[in-house]
């Protein structure tokens, strides 16, 4: 088998993966409708209004609402305060994975 | 068209041998190059993949939610401003909502407290979410205790645990009753956290909000809109401010490229001044160089980005996770729905693909132009 | 009778209980026929034409409606006026269907549809004078008001 053969190959095994990655992807997606239209109801019947994704603390858990502890008490689109918040590390208790 | 598919297949070949005469420097080349795409098109898919869940989820959250400012903090909403407002054209629907943080020293966590107004609970039955029940340990028939703000101990019956579909939205909440809420709190009754309005025509909510501000001048609306837009932001300045650290790495390996590619070594020099003298055209040199550029770029395009690919749609983004996670001791368990924007993936390819391949090419030409006898001499 | 009985079941369901309409949604493939766009993807604008048969003809605002209904040869060939058995429209405020007969409509207001300047159906004249002040609205109009050369006139945002 000649290299060229073999690149010829490898590239279209790659490119291959790739096409199946956004079949994947599409399939992926369809299949986790289900799930979204959950979260969907959950977040209509509870009536949420942000994600769970920053629980650390009281002023990042809902970030569009600026409520008595957010930073953004101008406004929901004001952004975090940086860089002070960013350069904080966590405490030593969580990064040792207890 | 055959003849030239085969003198493509000549030159692969030959630039392949070329290539794999070293070894050590190519594949290095490579690796790094793949890495590089790898971080770029993780943080991409990553992001895109949560700012598209972000929008779709919370395309249902209330239209409008009221809040009352006290000199200028928000403070809690008394119930009679339902009345107070009036009638609003559009406005369908109107109630307050009660919810609030509890810090649980146990686990040191932060709790969202809330009442639903889906269903009814008994005033020591509690609700949780999926990442409260993991950390702390419990399950349905349970119970929690947690000390009030009036020294008292309270015990909720744990009688369901949130969908860990929902995960991403009610990892940390508790849902308790009215009653035990505002005795857990201290809220007096005909208080609220805020108001939420619900207004069907998406049309009319920026006239309802300026009602709303004339109405009651001590309090302020947050639009549907404007969470939509806060998640937006928040993930764009997210990706960005990875793109910023990621800036030296990227500048790093620009400059070793840009030297690899085209400062072009003694032994290339030499390299093209024979294959010159044997009889190439300045042409194919430049084509055997493109062939070195598209084989070493697109490789590392495809190996970068399939890996990322993997990485956050199949092992859940486990290097990105310590930074999300940050402080947090709640942390929902979710799997990302991969939504690729097509757009995105084609900036990747030509920002990966492209220049590096131009770079190889151009020095070449200058090289190739020359006289094989000035080269080889 | 029984034809007298469905007579009067219609004026019924027509008549004294105009709203809310019960009509048939858009299918996600439904286009206007005045101007061939895709329905369901406005819901706050939908307007429907209900014939006898259960067949039923979505367009994406009054306006586009009101053409339709002027000139029905021309949008819909073989279809005979008589055999329409509902009009709805789309309230504005609770996007709620509506009789059209019994609707108010604003023109001029700020409120544009997918195809621009629009009759704003409203459900009743409070409303609509609620609507015409907020949204700088230029005239309040019913049903019968509405003619294929004010429609002409809206097209090119005229309104007077």
């Amino acid at each position: 088998m000649r290299k060229s053969d073999l690149f010829i190959l490898y590239l279209g095994t790659l490119s291959g993966l790739l096409l199946l990655s956004l079949v994947d992807a599409g399939n992926r997606s369809h299949l986790a409708t289900q799930q979204l239209a959950e979260t969907r109801r959950e977040v209509r019947a509870l009536e949420l209004t942000d994600l769970s994704l920053f629980t650390e603390a009281r002023y990042t858990r809902h970030l569009s609402q600026s409520d008595r502890h957010t930073p953004f008490q101008d406004h929901p689109l004001a952004l975090e305060h940086f860089p002070s918040g960013s350069l904080v590390a966590p405490p030593t208790l969580l990064r040792s994975g207890r | 068209m055959k003849a030239f598919i085969r003198k493509q297949r000549y030159l692969i070949d030959f630039t392949l041998s070329s290539l794999l005469r070293r070894p050590g420097k190519n594949l290095g080349l490579l690796v790094v190059y793949s890495l590089i795409v790898f971080l770029l098109a993780s943080v991409m898919l990553f992001t895109h993949a949560l700012r598209s869940e972000a929008r779709l989820v919370l395309a249902d959250s209330p239209e409008i939610i009221l809040q009352r400012m006290v000199a200028g903090r928000h403070d809690l909403i008394p119930g009679s401003y339902l009345e107070k407002m009036g009638r609003i054209r559009g406005v369908i629907g109107k109630h307050g909502r009660l919810w609030g943080y509890f810090y649980d020293p146990a686990v040191q966590a932060n709790y969202t407290l809330m009442v639903p107004r889906d269903r009814q609970l008994a005033e020591d039955e509690a609700v949780i979410g999926a990442a409260i029940a993991r950390t702390r340990g419990v399950s349905r028939g349970d119970f929690l205790t947690f000390r009030s703000t009036d020294g008292n101990a309270y015990s909720f019956r744990v009688s369901a645990i949130l969908a860990s579909d929902s995960e991403l939205v009610s990892a940390d909440l508790i849902l308790v009753s009215e009653q035990r809420f505002r005795t857990f709190f201290g809220i007096p009754e005909g208080y609220y956290t805020d108001l939420v309005l619900n207004v069907r025509n998406p049309k009319e909510l920026r006239k309802v909000a300026e009602k709303l501000t004339l109405r009651l001048p001590d309090t302020r609306p947050i639009l549907r809109d404007e969470i939509l837009r806060t998640y937006d932001a928040i993930f764009n300045w997210r990706q960005g401010i990875v793109f910023v650290l990621l800036t030296g790495t990227i500048l790093a390996f620009v400059i070793f490229a840009w030297d690899k590619a085209s400062g072009l070594s003694a032994e290339e020099r030499r390299e093209i001044g024979i294959l010159k003298a044997i009889g190439w055209e300045t042409s194919d040199v430049i084509r055997m160089k493109f062939w070195e550029g598209a084989i070493i770029s697109l490789s590392a395009f495809l190996l970068g980005y399939l890996t990322a690919y993997g990485h956050v749609f199949y092992a859940n983004a486990g290097l990105f996770e310590p930074v999300l996670k940050g402080w947090s001791v709640l942390y929902p368990e979710f799997r990302l729905t991969p939504f690729i924007d097509g757009l995105q993936l084609a900036t990747l390819f030509f920002f990966t693909v492209f220049p590096y391949t131009v770079a190889t090419i151009v020095p070449i030409w200058r090289a190739a132009i020359t006289d094989p006898d000035t080269v080889m001499r | 009778m029984k034809t007298l009985l469905s007579a009067l079941l219609l004026l019924l369901a027509t008549g004294l209980f105009a709203q809310p309409l019960e009509l048939p949604p858009p299918g996600p493939r439904d286009t206007c026929p005045v101007c061939g766009m895709f329905v369901a993807k406005y819901p706050e604008w939908v307007a429907t034409v209900l014939y006898k048969n259960g067949h039923a003809h979505h367009f994406d605002g009054a306006k586009d409606l009101f053409k339709y209904l002027h000139d029905l040869p021309k949008w819909a060939p073989g279809h005979d006026p008589k055999d329409i058995t509902a009009i709805g429209v789309t309230e504005y405020y609770g996007l709620t269907r509506i009789d059209a007969h019994d609707a108010w409509y604003v023109i001029g207001s700020d409120i544009l549809g997918p195809m621009g300047h629009e009759l704003v159906p409203l459900e009743t004249k409070e409303d609509a004078e609620e609507f015409l002040q907020d949204h700088g609205g230029r005239q309040i109009l019913r049903f019968d008001q509405i003619s294929a050369p004010l429609l002409k006139k809206l097209d090119q945002g005229q309104f007077d």
